[in-house]
């Protein structure tokens, strides 16, 4: 009867299958082609948030450095600037500056001339000026950019201010070909339509590596460009051929996927696990950056916006053990915005646990024991800033507040906190904001407390304290403009600026994060120059040896 | 018996269904209190919001009457327009049938690995009725069908990952990501482009979960199965047929096989819903991508085109399978009257 | 008089009960293990050897990820909290949620259902057809749209999954008071002009009640997975990040599956029991009513 044999049928198939696949299973030469081709796979949490290079001002940085270049670039370790795409930059005089370029291609072969630098500046500047977007706001005392001839350039400044640190800036500052024009089939440079044309995947730079594949929830994929100038004089013929950038969130899982050689570098596994990995023959590498986790408070939102209030929450953070606890050991407390390492450090504002004060404070205005609840917004799979949420409502349980915590992804956590600016009552009253540097000035991390103007619609989308002081904003500005001219001269104005801050507490950096890389040591080398703590979560994949 | 019109009557029922379905969803967006628009734009807050809450209330038209706005709705939806997804900017329609197709591929995979087993297994134990081999398939099924999914995909996967098995998780190894066949079915695309190695690739990764799913469909039709065939074979006329004398193998195949036909296909239909959800939860567990991890992500970001979508397009399946499976059943078993 | 319904149903409860314990072993041991967790679930927050760590609130990173040990039975999780202790809070919880759910789901079948059996053409129709649209909806989907409506809250699962399992109960009720509208003792009272609200109370109901009851006794344990698969998927329904849940901890436990597989495997563990066993419980009273239940694979949806 048909049945039978359809039964029949069926299993024979099925055990077919399995035959294959089992045969495939234990011959696996049969299945991997020789690869002659060098290819790493770099695993990074968040997901790419966009990769306009006069826009983007997120996680799109860790792309861009390598399909773009700046003119410059900066080492805070020596505190000198390498050349990239310049071959020459001099000061002509106090308002001029004359760069050089030195021969280098796009990726579609034209060179890089004058014509593009000028281009690509004055987007990130007008984009940022006209209409709020990005970082643009580090070409302040840029006046114009002009073409002195096909390979130079004078820029002029509307006061004088040292252009070199912009021209290294680590967001907003490369250089890409005024053709994106043509491709995208746009007229107007400052056009929402050009911006959508970067975001879906397209890319026309000088760097080390093309944009192949952009798939900003799973991958990045990216092929070396042979043409680069940099190949000569690097000298690493084990660079990478193929980059791919994964986003995995989940700590547990970036292990699971180094270990069985799926992924070659990963920049978050659980840090409870750093010691058996290195058990196993895993290389850890640590890396020393200006990444630091600020917390800030809803100070437009009952009872967050109440000084004394914060400053109860501040005392009560268990300070003496969240680097242990949350970081696990990697990273260092946090003293003011500034972290360690950075212009402007001081050891001065650390603060300890202190109960006593905290209830002293929340009894003055009446709120001790009283089962106020608030809330704190954290991202989902930071498992240093889950630790130190849960840490912080034990220690706030004893004095009668309730925290609830709330984990979601990075994206969402940005729009929770720039909630803050047009309905209070949504956004939460902490949330964990992680920050790292645009360029080397202190303003930097000031800027995310900067109120501009909400009356006329300019927000500040980064500040999430809804805070709102004129004066800071003042005092902050001429800190600032001095900066540009005489660096080490501005720092007394930041110290007053952090003084500020540190009465006010609308904000407090928790701690500076050291970043962990584990990495397959028979299959990858990092070369001196691979990580510059300027350039966060940036791996120079030029200075990537894959061994084989 | 299966008459044209029978097939007319539940075509006509599953297309009031799924009618009402989408008007519910209609329904829940519009009277739930708080700005429709702001839901539709996926809650928006911060730079920009403005803006997005504007063109969704200009995309729902806000202003129109309700019947207007319902018609309106129910005839983007019969032409495809599905509304864009907050998270993922593209149409929400590409965006399901995608992540569809993947977590199909999973349960068909189940049902093909679950069904001929389930009948062998409940064959055997039908035909021992009472004795051990009996018991122990009925307690083993029992244990495998009730547990929660997750429980043995984890254990699947932990006892892979021991032993070094190389294709967990993802469907397809990035190396092949180039690889973009028609049907979205990464097993068969791979065949389509005569790529053997993606091929074997695609289905090594895909016979883990499927077999993790394959539990519930398998625990269920054994017993089915089993408690079918020992009901036939009490019955008057299979028991004529033995006295007969005619081989026990015989009347297995004869007499009772039409009998867990119409079962099994009734069954189908509403199994599918839950593997469904099995597929949903094993594939966060592979790191397999599918309507899992669309429906997540649609979540986490308040992406409210993308979910109703997601819940339309599954509701419609559904009653397509559930009415497919009827009328299979109606054409099958004698028994069944209009 | 009219606590008469009332005696009847746990009359026709208990001795289905006490039919189906002298006659079935895997009755006998899954109602034992039943009342045993039920136990538990209530007093475990007071047997909890770390109560605050059970909650969530207490962590102590230096002690992550121990296996079981005498201290630890269980072992703890990443952040070092024991892990028996989150189960016993994550059991109550469980627990109680999936009661609301089908106790709600119940009531709300059985009104509805018996309601629209005595309800005149029209309005039978459109109700029969709203059930059967609701039954079409997948209850993780509606979860899911709820949350993003309602919040991500505890309410918003329990009121889908109300709104997902209703439809069963009333389907039955209205099929079982479609066959008795036609006796006598339905069909005199309302032409008596006896208000429906009665008829359904007093004849309707105890009628139908004493299978169903114990039927949706049954589903809490389909009912625990599915809530458990929809915090595992999307990690909603909880008040706060730390808080004990044991869909969130299968899902955080997925985390460290490969170094402390004792994360994942407890609360999946108490997960499958409780289905496994509350389904065995359906299952052998359900063959026992066989006559009354008809033919029914519902068991296992």
């Amino acid at each position: 009867m048909p049945q039978s044999k359809l039964l029949v049928s069926a299993l024979v198939l099925i055990l077919v299958l399995f035959g294959i696949a089992v045969y495939v299973f234990i011959s696996p030469t049969w299945l991997q082609q020789p690869t002659p081709e060098r290819r790493v796979v770099y695993a990074y949490r968040d997901a790419i948030t966009g990769i306009d290079p006069s826009v983007e001002d997120d996680t799109g940085i860790m792309v861009l450095h390598l399909v773009y270049e700046t003119l410059l670039r900066y080492d805070p370790a020596t505190g000198t600037y390498q050349y990239v795409l310049a071959k020459e930059v001099r000061k002509i005089d106090d308002y001029t500056w004359r760069v050089v370029l030195r021969d280098a291609k796009f990726h579609d072969g034209s060179p890089v001339s004058a014509y593009d630098v000028r281009f690509s500046i004055l987007r990130s500047k007008l984009l940022y000026d006209e209409k709020g977007l990005g970082a643009g706001y580090i070409w302040e005392c840029l006046e114009d950019v002009e073409v002195v001839d096909a390979k130079t350039v004078n820029i002029k400044t509307k006061y004088p201010c040292d252009i070199r640190i912009m021209l290294a800036a680590s967001y907003n500052a490369f250089i890409y070909s005024r053709k994106v024009l043509e491709l995208s089939g746009v007229e107007d440079p400052l056009s929402e339509k050009l911006i959508e044309w970067f975001n879906s995947g397209n890319a026309i730079g000088s760097g080390p590596y093309k944009l192949e594949k952009y798939e900003p929830d799973k991958m990045v994929v990216l092929s070396k460009f042979k043409e680069w100038w940099g190949w000569e004089v690097i000298n690493n013929p084990n660079a990478p051929d193929t980059v791919v950038i994964r986003i995995v969130e989940d700590p547990g899982e970036q292990e699971r996927l180094l270990r069985t050689g799926y992924i070659d570098i990963a920049s978050s596994v659980p840090r409870a696990s750093i010691d058996t990995l290195r058990r196993g023959g895993y290389d850890v590498v640590v890396a020393d950056t200006f990444h630091n986790f600020i917390l800030m408070f809803n100070t437009r939102r009952w009872p967050t916006n109440t000084t004394e209030f914060r400053w109860a929450i501040a005392y009560a953070i268990p300070w003496d053990s969240i680097v242990d606890q949350a970081l696990g050991g990697y990273g260092r407390k946090g003293s003011g915005l500034i972290p360690y390492g950075f212009l402007g450090y001081d050891p001065k504002w650390e603060l300890h646990q202190d109960m006593e004060k905290a209830r002293e404070l929340l009894n003055s205005i009446g709120l001790l024991g009283k089962d106020v609840e608030i809330s704190i917004v954290i991202v989902q799979g930071y498992e240093e800033e889950e630790r130190f949420a849960v840490m912080l409502k034990n220690a706030l349980a004893s004095l009668g507040v309730n925290l609830r915590i709330e984990a979601l992804p990075w994206e969402q956590v940005k729009e929770r906190g720039s909630a803050v600016w047009s309905n209070p009552e949504e956004a939460p009253h902490l949330i964990m904001n992680d920050w790292w540097p645009t360029y080397i000035i202190p303003y930097d991390y000031f800027s995310l407390l900067e109120c501009l103007e909400p009356e006329e619609g300019i927000i500040n989308y980064w500040n999430w304290a809804g805070y709102c002081n004129k004066d800071f904003d003042e005092l902050l500005s001429a800190a600032y403009e001095e900066s540009l001219q005489d660096l080490e001269g501005s720092l007394h104005l930041y110290d007053e600026v952090q003084a500020i801050v540190f009465e006010d507490m609308p904000a407090v950096n928790l701690w500076d994060i050291q970043h962990v890389y584990l990495i397959n040591p028979g299959k990858i080398r990092f070369r001196a120059g691979a990580l510059n703590p300027l350039y966060t979560y940036v791996i120079f994949f030029q200075y990537i040896e894959v061994l084989k | 018996m299966i008459t044209i019109n029978y097939i007319l009557k539940r075509a006509i029922l599953s297309l009031v269904l799924i009618l009402g379905v989408i008007s519910l969803t209609f329904i829940a967006m519009n009277f739930i209190p708080g700005d429709p628009a702001f839901v539709w734009a996926g809650k928006p807050r911060g730079p920009g919001a403005a803006v997005a809450i504007e063109s969704a209330r200009e995309y729902l038209g806000l202003d129109l009457p309700l019947h207007v706005r319902l018609a309106t709705y129910l005839y983007r939806f019969f032409t495809g327009d599905w509304g864009i997804s907050v998270r993922f900017k593209q149409p929400v329609l590409s965006i399901v049938v995608r992540s569809f197709t993947a977590s199909l591929e999973l349960v068909l995979y189940s049902f093909a690995i679950a069904t001929p087993l389930a009948i062998w297994l409940g064959t055997k134990a039908a035909v021992s009725r009472g004795g051990t081999v009996d018991r122990v398939i009925y307690y083993v099924s029992t244990v495998l069908a009730g547990s929660p999914r997750f429980l043995l995909a984890g254990l699947l996967y932990l006892v892979l990952y021991m032993v070094n098995y190389n294709y967990l998780g993802l469907r397809l190894d990035p190396a092949y990501s180039v690889l973009r066949g028609p049907t979205g079915f990464a097993t068969i695309d791979t065949l389509i482009l005569g790529r053997l190695d993606a091929f074997a690739d695609a289905l090594l990764r895909l016979i883990p979960p499927a077999l993790a799913i394959s539990t519930y469909p398998l625990g269920v039709l054994v017993r089915v199965v089993r408690v079918t065939l020992s009901e036939a074979f009490e019955e008057e006329y299979v028991r004529q047929a033995a006295s007969l004398g005619l081989a026990r193998k015989v009347i297995v195949r004869k007499y009772a096989f039409p009998n867990i036909l119409p079962v099994t296909s009734q069954l189908s239909g509403l199994m599918f819903t839950y593997m469904l959800i099995d597929a949903m939860v094993v594939e966060n567990v592979f790191s397999r991508e599918g309507l899992g991890e669309a429906v997540a992500k649609a979540v986490v970001s308040s992406d409210y085109p993308l979910l109703i979508g997601a819940t339309v397009f599954v509701a419609i399946v559904l009653i397509v399978v559930n009415t497919v499976a009827d009328i299979v059943q109606a054409a099958v078993d004698p028994r069944v009257r209009l | 008089m009219s606590s008469l319904p009332l005696r009847s149903t746990i009359e026709d409860i208990t001795s289905l009960l006490t039919r189906t314990w002298r006659k079935r072993p895997g009755f006998r041991v899954s109602l034992i293990i039943m009342i045993v967790l039920f136990t538990v679930a209530a007093l475990g927050p007071y047997i909890a050897p770390y109560p605050r760590q059970g909650l969530g609130v207490e962590i102590d990173v230096t002690n992550a990820l121990l296996p079981p040990s005498p201290k630890h039975i269980l072992g703890t999780d990443s952040l070092g909290r024991d892990v028996l202790s989150r189960v016993l809070f994550a059991l109550g919880r469980g627990l109680y949620q999936s009661l609301v759910v089908v106790a709600v789901s119940l009531v709300l079948g059985i009104v509805v259902g018996s309601f629209t059996a005595l309800a005149p053409r029209s309005i039978e129709a459109v109700v029969s057809y709203v059930i059967e649209l609701l039954l079409a909806l997948p209850s993780i989907l509606l979860a899911a749209l709820l949350a993003i409506l309602l919040g991500g809250t505890a309410t918003s699962i329990t009121v889908a999954l109300i709104v997902t399992w209703f439809p069963w109960y009333a389907r039955v009720s209205y099929l079982q008071a479609r066959g008795l509208r036609e006796l006598d003792f339905v069909r005199i009272p309302l032409y008596y002009g006896l208000s429906r609200a009665y008829v359904v109370v007093k004849h309707i109901g105890p009628n139908i009640l004493a299978p169903m009851i114990v039927e949706a006794l049954s589903d809490m344990g389909s009912v625990v997975l599915e809530i458990s698969s929809i915090t595992f998927l999307f990690g909603i329904g909880i008040g706060s990040f730390e808080e004990p849940d044991l869909g969130m901890m299968v899902a955080n436990g997925l985390r460290d599956l490969v170094r402390a597989p004792w994360v994942f495997t407890a609360p999946a563990a108490i997960l499958a029991l409780i289905a496994i066993v509350f389904t065995v419980f359906g299952e052998a009273v359900y063959e026992e009513h066989h006559p009354i239940l008809r033919r029914r694979w519902w068991l296992w949806f």
